[in-house]
């Protein structure tokens, strides 16, 4: 992927999971409703105030779109479904429950290096012990520090014996 | 021996003796003729006076005591004789036995120590055949616990080589695991995912 492209459309960096992506559609139709059912109301009535998640913030001000109009709102809700129908999910299992962060970081090197929508399914297998297993659509890939040493097996090797002869 | 001899003498004289009377008597009772028978009648007549004088009752008596008590000495003498030869040979008829039977015993005993020290030969032989063959099997089983020893020790080598990274992994996990948060790891895991970029690229590619 050229790192100089840009999306289309951009997904907010908080949404990290199919999760994430699920809740975010659902603040934006909570949002669609809010507004349509103001408009059949009409003026002058209380209401009660439909706060937008900070998520949908974002998408409407990084992608340019006004969550008042309702088009832009009818764009979101199209896109992400889009997104949420085509995304590649990626699976990461982890000996621990990674922290937001760190699963933020690995969500944008994904999407800086390989799709700008992918999202991660999160598991947990503590015989890991360091670093994670990914699990693509037909391939599994062992980062994990035990492939690692096994692949530097003969490193390893030299160190021990060296370490034992001194 | 010798007093067989003496006995042998005086039976030998008293023999002689009887005989000598026995001729005197013989020649005295011969007679010569008719004048001469008569002549020699009277004189034998005188003779046997004389013969009758001279041993007469007393003296046949005396002679007959003499011979008793003399044959008693020879008897007695050879009795003592007899017995001194009896005593001689008994002690030699012991000595004798003494001697046959020590030897016979020492015979018996040299056989008896011989059979000892073969049977001693045989078992030393046999002790040091069984040590050799101890030693023997005690070489071959210090080789074959060697060997067996070398095999596992290869093995397990063989073992501790193919698990190398396992091992290094759980001794990881154990000593520090719990300590190392997944934000600890990004940089490895990120290290990682750029080395396998390429095919998480294709296989996404491929699939969406």
């Amino acid at each position: 992927m050229n790192k100089k492209e840009q999306p289309v459309f951009k997904l907010s960096d908080r949404i990290l999971t199919n999760i994430d992506l699920a809740r975010a559609i659902r603040q934006t139709k909570q949002l669609d409703d809010y507004f349509h059912q103001n408009n059949l109301r009409g003026g002058g009535q209380p209401t009660a105030i439909s706060k937008a998640g900070r998520v949908v913030e974002d998408l409407a001000r990084d992608n340019n779109l006004s969550i008042l109009e309702k088009k832009d709102r009818k764009l979101l809700l199209k896109q992400l479904a889009v997104i949420q129908e085509h995304a590649p999910v990626v699976h990461f299992s982890f000996p621990s429950e990674p922290s937001r962060g760190a699963l933020a970081n690995i969500v944008g090197w994904l999407r800086n290096n390989v799709n700008f929508y992918c999202l991660v399914s999160v598991g947990l297998e503590p015989i890991i012990g360091i670093g994670c297993i990914v699990r693509t659509e037909n391939k599994i890939f062992d980062c994990s520090l035990k492939n690692r040493l096994n692949g530097n097996k003969d490193l390893l090797k030299q160190v021990i014996q060296k370490a034992t002869k001194s | 021996m010798s007093g067989w001899l003496n006995t042998i003498l005086v039976v030998g004289s008293l023999v002689s003796v009887t005989l000598a009377f026995i001729w005197v008597a013989i020649k005295v009772g011969q007679s010569p003729g008719p004048k001469k028978t008569r002549d020699n009648q009277d004189l034998a007549g005188a003779a046997e006076d004389d013969v009758e004088h001279i041993f007469n009752d007393e003296f046949r008596e005396e002679l007959r005591n003499r011979g008793r008590l003399h044959f008693e000495k020879i008897i007695s003498d050879s009795a003592m004789f007899l017995q001194q030869d009896l005593r001689l040979t008994a002690s030699q008829i012991n000595e004798f036995m003494k001697k046959e039977i020590t030897s016979t015993l020492q015979e018996t005993f040299t056989k008896y120590e011989e059979s000892i020290m073969d049977a001693k030969q045989v078992a030393l032989e046999t002790i040091k055949k069984t040590q050799e063959s101890v030693e023997e099997q005690r070489v071959m089983m210090n080789e074959q616990v060697r060997a067996e020893i070398e095999k596992e020790k290869k093995r397990t080598v063989e073992q501790f080589d193919k698990n190398l990274s396992e091992i290094v992994n759980h001794y990881l996990i154990a000593a520090i695991g719990n300590q190392v948060s997944i934000d600890d790891q990004m940089d490895f895991i990120l290290g990682e995912l750029e080395n396998n970029k390429q095919q998480i690229l294709e296989d996404i590619k491929s699939s969406y």
